[in-house]
């Protein structure tokens, strides 16, 4: 477990890293970032899993709604993690002996892959969809 | 008789038929559009097709005609339109895959057939079903249909393209209600620089190095949540489009687009900040206007469906 929130902070100190120190407050836009990381992630997985079980259709509805209520609340919970409860300080901490090039690297990495990942896993789905119908 | 292709196992319903692949457009049609049945399914409780279409024709009216589903003109059943889908001429008959190919780049309602692998149009697997008892796959023809009627139905009465139920506008709502706040927080966060810089030289002439109290923090945090809101909305249109089924290349580059603005919101200093906030809402404005003819140029040139 305190691996997996090592890991968690770590992530937010690469995207920490990625916001511009002339930026105010840095702990919210990385905050903000990382839940879109969760979202994707999420999203790829729940996709992947349909196609693995061979559903026929998403369900508009409960689906749209669900991507959409789904990235409010990662947006809300990791906000109130790293900045109402000031754990930012702690995850910055954990990692900051890390080299920053290094972070800022994995940071731009991380950039892309949520939108990349979404898209990827959507355009998979919708061929999925189609060529079973 | 001789008539097109059974799209079950592409085979002529009473027997191959290699000798006959005329399709005998207006008859064959006709035909079909008479026999189609909703027995069985979940829509039994209409006795065809046609009787849940006019039912649910709404105010402005949906197309009964069954050429309508097919995607094409109702007139050419009787002309020469079929030539304006690449296919035929004059009033003689064209094959069955012609029709198919005429289907299909009027955008019609097409199913996947995994017998011949292809697409076919599904006003004629509902009929034809009707023989070969696949339920399933005449599920699929009717899901292909009532969605296209409705998709039809919606454009009529100017709710949007393809959107059955009407979500589009709630993401996009949300997803314009997060631009404006951004907006305003980085119109609200000039203004209170402004202010501090004066406020700071007021104290400097009183001789005073106080700090000048200021909200800059709750504007900052209101702005960058609200751009996580605002791309998640805009991915929730996407997400809606894929499960609608009308995913394209827009539907990625729209969200490309907003994820991008916002993103850069999120990243940059104080001008990025600004700088975004502007593209975001000309962005908005645009494509409130413009957004249909923006989609269509970009599936038009790189569209993968």
């Amino acid at each position: 477990m305190n691996f997996i929130i090592k890991a968690y902070h770590y992530l937010y100190y690469c995207y920490y890293n990625m916001v511009s120190n002339k930026a105010d407050h840095r702990e919210d836009g990385a905050s903000s970032l990382l839940s879109l990381f969760d979202l994707s992630i999420t999203i790829a997985i729940y996709l992947h899993l349909s196609m693995a079980l061979g559903r026929k259709s998403l369900i508009p509805t409960v689906e749209g709604l669900g991507v959409f209520f789904l990235g409010v609340l990662f947006v809300v919970l990791n906000w109130i993690y790293f900045v109402k409860k000031k754990k930012y300080i702690e995850a910055v901490d954990d990692s900051k002996s890390v080299p920053k090039y290094i972070t800022v690297s994995i940071g731009v990495i991380l950039l892309i892959l949520p939108f990349a990942l979404f898209v990827f896993s959507g355009i998979k789905m919708g061929n999925y969809i189609r060529s079973i119908q | 008789m001789c008539s097109f292709n059974n799209p079950i196992t592409y085979n002529d319903p009473l027997g191959d038929c290699p000798t006959c692949p005329q399709y005998q457009r207006s008859d064959d049609t006709w035909w079909v559009a008479d026999r189609r049945t909703l027995i069985g399914s979940k829509y039994a409780g209409f006795s065809s097709f046609i009787d849940w279409a006019l039912q649910n024709r709404g105010v402005a009216g949906g197309d009964t005609n069954p050429w309508a589903w097919t995607g094409m003109s109702s007139s050419d059943i009787y002309g020469t339109s079929f030539s304006m889908y690449g296919v035929g001429s004059s009033m003689g008959s064209i094959t069955h895959q012609e029709y198919v190919h005429a289907v299909e780049k009027a955008k019609g309602p097409t199913v996947y057939n995994k017998w011949c692998k292809c697409r076919v149009p599904a006003i004629e697997v509902l009929a034809y079903d009707e023989t070969y008892q696949n339920s399933e796959f005449r599920e699929t023809a009717l899901k292909a249909l009532i969605n296209y009627y409705k998709d039809k139905q919606q454009q009529t009465q100017g709710n949007g393209p393809g959107d059955p139920y009407g979500w589009d506008n709630f993401f996009k709502d949300a997803k314009t209600g997060a631009t404006v706040v951004r907006g305003l927080t980085s119109a609200r966060r000039v203004i209170e620089n402004v202010y501090i810089e004066q406020a700071t030289i007021n104290n400097a002439i009183r001789g005073s190095t106080a700090a000048v109290p200021n909200s800059l923090r709750t504007i900052s945090t209101v702005s960058k949540v609200a751009g996580g809101f605002g791309i998640a909305a805009s991915w929730g249109i996407a997400f809606n489009e894929l499960a609608n089924d009308r995913d394209n290349t827009s539907t990625w580059v729209n969200a490309g687009v907003n994820t991008l603005i916002i993103g850069a919101a999120i990243l940059g200093g104080p001008i990025t900040v600004g700088v975004a906030a502007v593209a975001g809402i000309a962005y908005g404005v645009s494509y409130f206007m413009y957004g249909d003819e923006m989609d269509a140029a970009i599936n038009n040139t790189f569209g993968y469906r």
